[in-house]
């Protein structure tokens, strides 16, 4: 075939004159054949691991976002601080779990140098092995992520997946809350199909299958600075948290989910930080050992 | 401080409207220029991805390019000169026109051929050519994925197409 009337073919640019000496070309037959075998070679299907859904539904509050701008000197990606039950291991062999007690807190260090703040009564679980391949991490309860830049990271927990793209980020997961703040970078949450990006000041929470976008104001947890801050929360998390701080029990005949704490209270004294919970709220306390009785 | 953009990609329904209208183009290009083996869907999620972390700097009418070529450079990051591998699907649709589609020898050593020389392409030609020739992508279209001239495209698919036709001389039957 003559080479102009080719390529003039291969660009779809064929008058119907040259169309017609085209096509009773004695190539012709092999050429088209080629083109159309090629079809047989068409990607894969691509299926987005996360579709985009519209998250007008599951939202409930209007959001107000703040953006803020990004530090530039931390080289320091992102933080998470994901509290979540750590529902099966993934790994085999290489695996490092790190736990925490009531009232302590822990470092990590993964391999890349990303970095890890357990809350109390945590725990933490990595493969070192495969940590070249892929960044993830099981997280049970609380924590605050420093992640260093690279491929994504991963945090797992039981109701949710948190990718990073290299930011400061706090998770909480405990029971049927589950709460990410963004602090500084990108945060990525994945829950079922949708997936929600979140800026830093952004926050989500999920309480009993329902989710809603906040912001927050802080830079970072403020249980790193020993005190625990709260923004209206079912008061059995609070009360919850303050077990865990000061590894004590919490006794009451209140209806617990339903009054709200909006506050803070201190990790550095018990009396303190009863008080800071109970007199918002009008309650009283009794502290009897270990042993703390909450009433009207 | 203000934005003063009408659009813009940090808001998410901005974002999830570039997700959803140009993922499938990002992997697919991929796939054609690396191989299915080089996973192309990990790639376009992570070209998303650092979409999102420079949404303050790309505007959605770069949106595009920004993601071609960030997708391109990610896998060049990982890629250990991997063997381009697109793979056959036996599925293979028959000729439209009613035409006699014996032409061609269609063996298994033909398929083998025809990969091959697939991978055997420069990355160019090869996107350029199953972009066109595969995904029926417009000339003009598959220039401005690729920030070059349409006539850059052409020549790409000329090329290609030579290559191929060459390699594959052999089976043909009339």
């Amino acid at each position: 075939m003559d080479e102009k009337l080719l390529h003039k073919w291969l660009n779809n640019d064929l008058s119907p004159a040259e169309r017609t000496a085209v096509e009773q070309d004695p190539d012709f037959g092999f050429y088209q054949a080629i083109l159309q075998d090629a079809a047989g070679f068409k990607a894969d299907q691509f299926s987005a691991p996360h579709s985009f859904e519209s998250l007008e539904e599951a939202v409930a509050a209007p959001k107000t976002t703040k953006l803020r701008y990004l530090q530039p000197m931390l080289r320091i990606a992102a933080v998470l601080v994901i509290a979540l039950g750590v529902y099966f291991t993934l790994f085999n062999d290489g695996i490092t779990t790190v736990e925490t007690a009531m009232t302590e807190q822990r470092t990590v260090i993964l391999p890349d140098a990303s970095e890890v703040i357990l809350n109390a009564a945590s725990s933490l679980s990595f493969d070192g092995d495969s940590w070249d391949k892929a960044r993830q991490v099981n997280l049970e309860g609380e924590a605050y992520f420093k992640v260093a830049k690279g491929q994504k990271f991963d945090v797992m927990s039981s109701q949710g997946k948190v990718t990073v793209l290299g930011t400061q980020f706090k998770v909480i997961d405990r029971g049927s809350f589950f709460e990410v703040v963004c602090y500084e970078g990108r945060v990525a949450v994945t829950y079922g199909d949708a997936l929600q990006p979140l800026n830093p000041g952004d926050a989500i929470r999920f309480l009993d299958g329902e989710a809603r976008l906040y912001n927050v104001n802080n830079t970072a947890p403020s249980w790193l600075a020993e005190k625990s801050d709260f923004d209206a929360v079912p008061l059995a998390m609070v009360l919850r948290e303050l077990e865990r701080q000061y590894n004590i029990t919490v006794k009451t005949q209140l209806a617990l989910n339903e009054r709200q704490f909006s506050g803070t209270f201190t990790h550095k004294d018990l009396e303190q930080a009863l008080n800071q919970i109970t007199a918002p709220l009008q309650l009283t306390y009794n502290i009897n050992g270990k042993e703390v009785t909450i009433g009207e | 401080m203000e934005k003063n953009l009408h659009k813009d990609v940090c808001q998410p329904s901005v974002y999830e409207k570039l997700y959803r209208s140009l993922s499938k183009d990002v992997h697919n290009f991929l796939y054609y220029k690396f191989g299915a083996d080089a996973e192309p869907a990990d790639k376009t999620q992570e070209a998303f991805i650092k979409l999102w972390e420079n949404c303050k700097k790309v505007s959605p009418e770069k949106a595009k390019a920004f993601l071609f070529t960030t997708a391109s450079n990610l896998m060049l990051n990982s890629l250990k000169h991997k063997k381009v591998v697109l793979k056959h699907q036996q599925q293979n649709p028959i000729s439209h026109t009613g035409e006699d589609p014996e032409f061609i020898m269609r063996t298994k050593e033909y398929y083998q051929q025809y990969q091959e020389a697939l991978a055997s392409l420069t990355e160019e030609q090869r996107v350029a050519f199953t972009l066109s020739k595969i995904e029926g992508k417009k000339q003009a279209e598959i220039a401005e994925m690729l920030g070059v001239t349409k006539k850059v495209v052409e020549y790409r698919i000329y090329s290609a197409f030579a290559v191929l036709k060459e390699r594959l001389e052999n089976f043909r039957t009339k």
